[in-house]
């Protein structure tokens, strides 16, 4: 349990930093890019708008401590101000329209690469310079090599383009009415099937070759060769004894890769047109709308925190040492 | 050469003709990149139904490879290159994997040196126990679960131990859970490496004592390793005492305690005060045992005897009968024939 | 024969199991002079060396190859691959071999800057943690773990939204997202060289502190220094392709990155003119499986458990 707390505890510091990193950063960064974006935007705007944004970005003669104090305040209440680009759409529904996809995206994706990734690992490492472990571990890291983006131009040029397998960007076909029926399902999973190879492709190699690795390092313990002295059959060895210890360090990873996941969706959403929230976040950039940008970067943070716990909490149940008795 | 051991053993535990484990002239050998090591090299012995027979030697002459070796747990670059090893009449070496999977636990079990890194520390001690059952007698869970509180029971743990995980024990308690674990399917051999080294003295002689017990009432037979010769004398009936990978010198245990014959048995036995009795002085062995791979010419032993001759640089000695029941191989010690292998007329 | 039954053995929970450190941890100190061995009679090593060595060549060569402006358009559009252009040219005319020589200027001096000056600042973060331990190590692990935590990207987008662009601003932001990973693996390494007999004794004959750190410590501690230098380039290269392709870098500059994000804005998918992309994504992918296979190499030089063997 203290454990537990104790990470809940960094969780909430890490929380705070990124807060006060978005509270700052346009506050403090050089080129004055506020003024860029009212310069973009102020006459398209009504004066209670501009005065609210003014109040955001810290253009209002109120003391900093207390526009941060304001600001988190706000973050609080959930209001992390409005779009721009999607005026008058406040911030928090433009996200809410659109974290659906990149979760979708995010985890089919996660879970498809982590799953095959680490069973691959544990039999590479159980064969030891068989054909799984000599093939593999080099062309899944020469894989992993190409950047996502180009992986998923490649994969949207081959089956997209030349082939004409896949649709080649959106979430599901225009027109295409959203509802629990099969051909929208089917239509969803079709539009998702690219991007979510893409992203598995790249990151599947790291799995592997971690899970391989510790693979390796669990089976010399003693507790294997006793294992083996006990006449228990190999699958048993292999997953109840070698896979389950040498799980532990990639369930840790688990949550550290997460931020790469994210980062993975967003050019992998950028290429495909999906809309998810990492798409949106480049769109925002682009349409110099601060407040979504920023808003979306704290939403990714908050989500890739709050998985972590879950990891942590799921970490606490596998390895009965951090269990405190 | 074979004529080494002949079952011989004290006190009515004398083995039978037919012994439990017959080791011939085994011979394993390690390659690294430095060149080919012999880690055992030619060891035979026999170990007779319920005779607990002793294997004493310093850290690395090779008798934890003969356990592994037994067990068929050795790893590459380690490889039998030569012998046999039976175990009731039938030939461990070549075993198929399957065949050798069911013999393992049911026939020979082993107790690993710590009992802390043989455990599985991410499954709870009772599941350990239980999957002997499951795999081997393919026995429901339920009736596993009983037969694994029983053999707690055996070593003086209370049942409900079973959901504790390895590290919620004590050492003690963690080594005699892998004692109940090895005796689970009532081998007939259990070979115990270094049973008690990582345990305080106290903890050492209970469980020593427990093991004897359950040894005398179960009747299994023990191949028991250690380099703590006071231990071994007090718990083995018949003991070896091996020195870079051979035999130096076998008989049973209270002849060797009172007459021990090889410089080196005699040495081992002063490096180690006996648990009773008066404090001898210590005669600490000079130097180190030979990395096998510079073995000295003639006897291994000799550029740390205390009584070496210019003989024993030259001539490597065999391991031959010095007395009734008693092998030793030392140039010193003068060859004798057994009454009843002189030639007949 | 009942035994005290001491409560159990306290066991060190999951704080430094984490993955890499884990891994790493188990690498011997390999000094210089044996890695450097290790590495010119190893396979990997001498592969992903070769292909390096390969790549700066080109780099500073391609003056030479291919003379002039290479953004300058010409008068064949989307040709392809041809003896006149050998890997054909772009939607705007510019010959794409050119684009990914000059490409490869920039894309590997970033690169190599961010990942000196990431491993550097890891360095730095790492030993000074593991030296001074306490406060301080408390709080800068609490820095590392939450730079490691919060997702790369989306905080490259953002600190690129407010930076002026610029090729600084990509090696500021990229250093920024990337020193974290680092400093936790040297961190962990060299918490245990700090345990060594030898550092206490240049505490005790009075060493200055940054003495110690940077000619005691890190010495022995060469090999993960190097492992950590090769995934910064890597991660320097990729996340400067990344950034330039998503268009938040320097577009006018010519690298990798913006290469591929020009060839995507002129929709040469949608053309069908394959041969704009794979230059460039190809080298890419080329330079980090060859630096990556160096890491291998290092893994496998200073940790024997890891080399492949066959069983018999």
């Amino acid at each position: 349990m203290r454990f537990l707390l104790r990470r809940l505890g960094f969780y909430l510091i890490a929380f705070w930093a990124c807060i006060t990193l978005n509270f700052f950063l346009p506050r403090l960064m050089p080129g004055d890019p506020v003024s860029r974006m009212f310069a973009q935007v102020q006459n398209q705007m009504r004066p209670d708008q501009i005065a609210a944004l003014r109040q955001l970005f810290g253009l209002t003669n109120k003391p900093l401590w207390q526009q941060y104090l304001d600001y988190i305040g706000n973050i609080f209440r959930g209001d992390m101000g409005i779009s721009l680009s999607r005026f008058p759409t406040p911030v928090s529904s433009v996200i809410s329209s659109e974290i659906g996809w990149t979760l979708l995206l995010g985890a089919t994706s996660l879970i498809i690469a982590v799953v095959l990734g680490n069973l691959l690992g544990i039999l590479a490492a159980w064969r030891r310079g068989k054909f799984l472990d000599s093939v593999f571990p080099p062309l899944l890291v020469f894989v992993g090599s190409f950047p996502y983006f180009w992986l998923a131009m490649a994969a949207l040029y081959l089956f997209g383009i030349v082939l004409g397998w896949f649709p080649l960007n959106h979430a599901f076909t225009d027109g295409v009415e959203p509802s629990f029926s099969f051909s929208y399902v089917a239509d969803v999973a079709n539009h998702l099937v690219l991007p979510a190879l893409t992203i598995v492709l790249v990151s599947i190699g790291g799995w592997m070759l971690g899970m391989r690795n510790t693979m390796i390092a669990t089976t010399a313990e003693d507790y294997i060769t006793m294992a083996r002295a006990k006449g228990l059959r190999s699958g048993r060895i292999m997953f109840h004894y070698a896979a389950r210890n040498a799980m532990l360090p990639s369930i840790t990873s688990f949550g550290m890769s997460l931020g790469f996941v994210v980062g993975g969706a967003l050019l992998t959403e950028t290429v495909f047109a999906y809309p998810g929230i990492g798409y949106q976040l480049l769109n925002s950039v682009q349409g110099l709308d601060y407040p979504l940008t920023q808003g979306i970067f704290l939403t990714i943070t908050t989500a890739v925190l709050a998985a972590n716990f879950l990891v942590d909490i799921i970490y606490v149940r596998l390895d009965p040492r951090v269990r405190v008795s | 050469m074979s004529t080494i051991l002949q079952g011989g053993s004290d006190l009515g535990t004398r083995a039978s003709s037919k012994p439990v484990l017959s080791i011939k002239n085994l011979r394993v050998s390690y390659t690294t990149g430095a060149g080919t090591v012999n880690a055992v090299d030619g060891v035979s012995l026999d170990i007779g139904a319920g005779e607990i027979f002793g294997l004493a030697g310093e850290s690395g002459c090779g008798k934890s490879t003969i356990a592994n070796a037994v067990m068929r747990l050795l790893q590459s670059p380690a490889k039998i290159t030569d012998g046999t090893i039976e175990l009731n009449q039938r030939n461990v070496l070549t075993l198929s994997d399957e065949e050798l999977r069911r013999t393992r636990w049911r026939e020979m079990s082993m107790v690993f040196q710590s009992a802390m890194n043989a455990m599985n520390p991410v499954m709870t001690i009772g599941e350990q126990m239980m999957d002997v059952f499951t795999t081997h007698e393919k026995m429901p869970k339920k009736e596993a679960r009983e037969r694994a509180a029983h053999l707690l029971t055996l070593v003086d743990i209370t049942p409900d131990r079973l959901k504790a995980y390895p590290h919620q024990l004590s050492g003690g308690m963690r080594q005699r859970v892998v004692i109940a674990i090895a005796l689970a399917l009532n081998p007939s051999l259990l070979i115990m490496d270094e049973p008690t080294t990582a345990l305080d003295v106290v903890v050492q002689r209970d469980i020593m004592a427990q093991i004897k017990e359950l040894q005398q009432s179960l009747g299994f037979s023990v191949l028991f390793i250690t380099h703590d010769i006071s231990l071994m004398v007090e718990l083995s009936h018949r003991m070896a005492v091996m020195y870079a990978g051979r035999l130096v010198e076998v008989a049973p245990s209270n002849v060797l305690l009172d007459d021990p014959l090889h410089p080196y048995t005699t040495a081992l036995m002063n490096a180690f005060p006996p648990l009773s009795g008066p404090r001898t002085e210590l005669l600490g062995l000079p130097d180190a045992p030979p990395t096998s791979a510079g073995r000295p010419s003639g006897c291994s032993f000799h550029p740390r005897c205390p009584m070496a001759m210019d003989a024993c640089k030259i001539q490597d000695p065999v391991l031959r009968p010095v007395a009734e029941h008693h092998d030793a191989a030392c140039l010193l010690v003068p060859e004798f024939v057994i009454p009843s292998e002189r030639p007949a007329k | 024969m009942s035994i005290s039954q001491s409560p159990g053995q306290t066991v060190t929970p999951m704080e430094n199991a984490t993955p890499p450190a884990a891994k790493r941890s188990i690498l011997a100190k390999v000094t210089g002079r044996g890695l450097i061995h290790g590495l010119l009679t190893n396979k990997k090593a001498l592969f992903g060396l070769t292909i390096l060595f390969l790549f700066v060549l080109l780099a500073v060569m391609a003056p030479l190859i291919a003379p002039g402006n290479p953004s300058n358009f010409g008068p064949d559009v989307s040709a392809a691959p041809s003896s006149e252009h050998w890997l054909g040219t772009t939607a705007k005319g510019q010959d794409v071999m050119a684009l990914t020589l000059w490409g490869s200027r920039s894309s590997l001096a970033v690169g190599f800057a961010v990942g000196l000056i990431a491993t550097f600042i890891g360095c730095l973060v790492g030993i000074a943690s593991a030296y001074f331990g306490k406060v301080a190590d408390e709080l800068l692990s609490l820095l590392t773990n939450i730079f490691l935590l919060i997702p790369g990207l989306p905080l490259l987008v953002v600190l690129a939204a407010f930076l002026p662009p610029g090729p600084t601003t990509v090696v500021i932001v990229l250093v920024i997202t990337g020193w974290a990973g680092s400093a936790r693996v040297l961190r962990s390494q060299a918490l245990s060289i700090r345990g060594k007999d030898f550092v206490a004794a240049a505490i005790v004959t009075g060493e200055k502190t940054w003495r110690i750190m940077f000619l005691e410590i890190m010495p022995n501690m060469a090999s993960i220094v190097m492992s950590t230098l090769l995934g910064c380039i890597i991660y320097g290269i990729g996340a400067q392709a990344g950034l330039e392709f998503l268009g938040l870098g320097d577009t006018s500059s010519v690298s990798w990155g913006t290469n591929l994000y020009w060839a995507n804005n002129d929709g040469a998918m949608m053309t069908g003119d394959w041969w704009v992309l794979i230059p460039s994504g190809l080298a890419i992918a080329l330079i980090a499986f060859a630096l990556a296979m160096i890491n291998y190499a290092v893994d496998e030089v200073t940790n024997p458990r890891l080399r492949a063997e066959k069983k018999d």
